[in-house]
């Protein structure tokens, strides 16, 4: 036995080629050859699924990888199971893998759930004995005695699914590979099915997982990597790695939404410039828009930084969101919102009146100014954005008005994605000697 | 290619419990089970031999044990050789998400079908003696070594279609039309000496025949077959089974970019 297990990436690419789906038919493979030409030469697109990458896993570690769709995330993934080999390069990995890839793809629906339990084993690798030792735990785990051998095509959904995960999660590779999270059927299956997995992330010697749920990656990765393109971009610690992805993101998001609204601008002048008599529908639609935001008018918006300038908010200062407006007819009742969310548009914090026990019945029409004093901004250096959300609803319709985002900076706290105040103290039991305080 | 073979073997009890799982459910839900896949082929062929039989006159002595033996070792090939096709493309969820060998699914498909012939020609062998058509002799022992052969045949041609038929998608439709044409090329409801020279010369082109061939007369002429069918079906074999896991290794990694 190894017990140095790893992973290494030597200068490896995988291309797919897109010229292959060009010649399907064998017609056409015919005609080719007829003109001496090679069917391979017909467009040769080629894509960098993955493009010279260089990586190092070592043993024990736990890497995470993060990036866009068609980043190249899976890929890698399929690369270190074995399901595809570099087109370029090498891929040297050393210990026994195991793919955690996609669940319940592998039934035989014809087959009963026992007979796919045996089946399925066989395909990961494991000969009759092992499974016949498994065979017992695993129709327990899946709570399916009664339906164990009945054609799987009979089962729930939640049946195969409970199936389909416990059969995945008895494999205990040395290298675990995963894409996204298991799922698993209703709440307290799903309970013992995360116990499972712990298990299995805790044996496995490496672990390298894909998702896009940052919070997992947190709680189960120490190091990241970032794809864009096939390339990696960052590798590092879980935190930055993970700032400088909500970066590129939010950069992403910006230039997608400036283009938007130049779109719609243009779009909007043709209109113009098609109808100039009579209103069109969409011209309507705006006008009746327009009519139902003058209702509720935002006049200010702003942040008060109790002590100091606003360009710089630490985590302990106290802030004073503000929003004034006026309202133009009388609600029977009023919601305001505070939503602040990091630059991805996930949101971090909510506040609502009504959370702090305060009624707003019977708005009457006026001009009004609200400020939320909150006692400290706990959050990582970052980005962040606020905006007020003001509804008012009247004759059951409600009336929705959203403020601008407005960005705003924190500083300070560079590890701790939420900053709760805490000390430690560290003492060594034998000799009664304090470490750290 | 001994590391290929080496990795098919230790995933060697994928096939066992494909054949075992198909094999039960699909004699499950039958009253006569088993009994209907010796059955129904059968019956299916006794129409159109005793048809052919008297549609062309022709004089045999022993007609039913050579249309029965005909039959069943050609219905095997051509079985195995129509669902070839469609190996690499029904397991396609396979492929791409679990790592087993891609012979593996090529052995599961001769497995299971080997299975099942062998389960008809012992019932067929019971059913022959009872009725006294056949005669036990020595000869009988060379079967296990033509239906060894044909066995490794049919892995090399499943490979090949299975592989040419990701890359072509027309060999689906091909297929099972030019299998169609084989089973009257091939002396199976009839002799082969009933017919011209010329046509004769022809179907000595086709392979299936020396296949059938070298099962067929053990059992019903009870003597070793041709040593020259033989060694051309061993030719056949060994360069079918070669090609094919030579070519499965070269597109191995490509496959699954074209499912």
């Amino acid at each position: 036995m190894i017990n140095n297990y790893s992973v290494e990436f030597k200068h490896a690419s995988l291309i797919y080629d897109l010229y292959y789906d060009k010649t399907n038919t064998l017609k056409e493979y015919m005609v080719n050859l007829v003109h001496r030409r090679k069917y391979v030469d017909v467009g040769k697109d080629k894509l960098y699924a993955l493009k010279d990458i260089n990586l190092k896993i070592n043993h024990g570690e736990r890497l995470g990888i993060i990036g866009l769709n068609g980043s190249g995330k899976s890929t890698m993934l399929k690369l270190i199971a074995g399901l595809l080999k570099p087109s370029q390069g090498d891929l040297e990995v050393a210990g026994n893998v195991q793919p955690l890839i996609e669940i319940g793809a592998g039934f035989n629906l014809e087959f009963s759930g026992r007979e796919n339990i045996y089946l399925n084993g066989a395909m990961l690798g494991f000969n009759k004995k092992q499974i016949k030792e498994k065979e017992k735990e695993i129709i327990e785990f899946t709570e399916l005695e009664k339906f164990i051998d009945v054609p799987v095509k009979y089962y729930s959904s939640g049946m195969s699914l409970r199936l389909a995960f416990t059969i995945a999660t008895i494999i205990r590779p040395e290298i675990l590979v995963m894409d996204e999270m298991l799922s698993a059927g209703d709440l307290e299956f799903m309970q013992k099915a995360k116990e499972r997995m712990d298990q299995i992330l805790t044996t496995a010697k490496i672990l390298i997982i894909v998702s896009h749920d940052m919070g997992l990656i947190r709680s189960l990765a120490r190091r990241v990597i970032v794809l864009q393109k096939g390339e990696i971009l960052f590798d590092g610690d879980t935190e930055d790695a993970i700032e400088f992805y909500s970066n590129m993101v939010s950069d992403k998001i910006e230039k997608k939404e400036e283009l938007k609204k130049q779109e719609e601008q243009k779009e909007l002048e043709q209109q113009k410039a098609l109808t100039k008599g009579g209103e069109s529908k969409r011209q309507e639609e705006l006008h009746r828009q327009e009519e139902l935001s003058r209702r509720i008018v935002v006049k200010k918006v702003w942040i008060k930084n109790s002590n100091k300038d606003i360009e710089v908010i630490m985590p302990e200062d106290a802030l004073i969101f503000n929003v004034e407006f006026e309202t133009n007819i009388d609600f029977a009742q009023f919601y305001i919102n505070l939503v602040i969310t990091d630059k991805t548009g996930v949101m971090v914090a909510h506040f609502r009146n009504d959370y702090s026990e305060i009624e707003l019945k019977d708005f009457k029409k006026d001009s009004y100014s609200i400020k939320i004093h909150v006692l400290s901004v706990p959050f990582k250096s970052s980005k962040y954005k606020y905006y007020f959300r003001l509804v008012g609803i009247k004759d059951n319709e409600e009336i929705i008005s959203d403020t601008k985002p407005i960005e705003f900076n924190i500083l300070g706290n560079k590890k701790q994605h939420i900053l709760i105040k805490h000390e430690w103290e560290i003492v060594k039991n034998n000799k009664d000697t304090v470490i750290s305080k | 290619m001994v590391e290929e073979l080496k990795e098919t073997f230790r995933f060697r009890y994928v096939v066992y419990n494909f054949v075992y799982s198909s094999l039960k459910q699909r004699y499950r839900r039958s009253v006569l089970g088993f009994m209907w896949s010796v059955l129904a082929p059968l019956m299916q062929n006794l129409i159109i031999g005793v048809v052919f039989y008297y549609l062309m006159k022709f004089n045999m002595p022993n007609y039913i044990v050579y249309l029965f033996a005909g039959t069943l070792i050609y219905n095997i090939m051509s079985n195995v050789i129509i669902q070839s096709p469609t190996i690499m493309i029904n397991n396609e969820g396979f492929i791409k998400k679990i790592y087993v060998p891609k012979l593996v699914y090529v052995l599961n498909l001769v497995s299971l079908e080997v299975v099942n012939f062998i389960l008809i020609l012992l019932s067929l062998l019971i059913l022959g003696v009872a009725f006294g058509k056949l005669s036990f002799s020595l000869s009988y022992l060379f079967l296990p070594v033509s239906i060894l052969i044909t066995i490794f045949f049919l892995i090399g041609t499943a490979i090949i279609i299975s592989v040419l038929s990701v890359y072509f998608r027309d060999m689906i439709h091909i297929v099972p039309v030019v299998m169609q044409a084989m089973f009257f090329l091939t002396p199976v409801l009839y002799p082969i000496s009933n017919l011209p020279l010329k046509i004769q010369k022809l179907i000595k082109l086709n392979p299936l025949y020396y296949f059938v061939d070298i099962f067929r007369t053990p059992v019903l002429d009870n003597h070793l077959p041709s040593f020259l069918h033989v060694m051309i079906c061993i030719t056949i074999t060994v360069l079918m089974f070669f090609s094919g896991i030579l070519l499965l290794e070269k597109y191995n990694n490509k496959i699954v970019f074209k499912l």
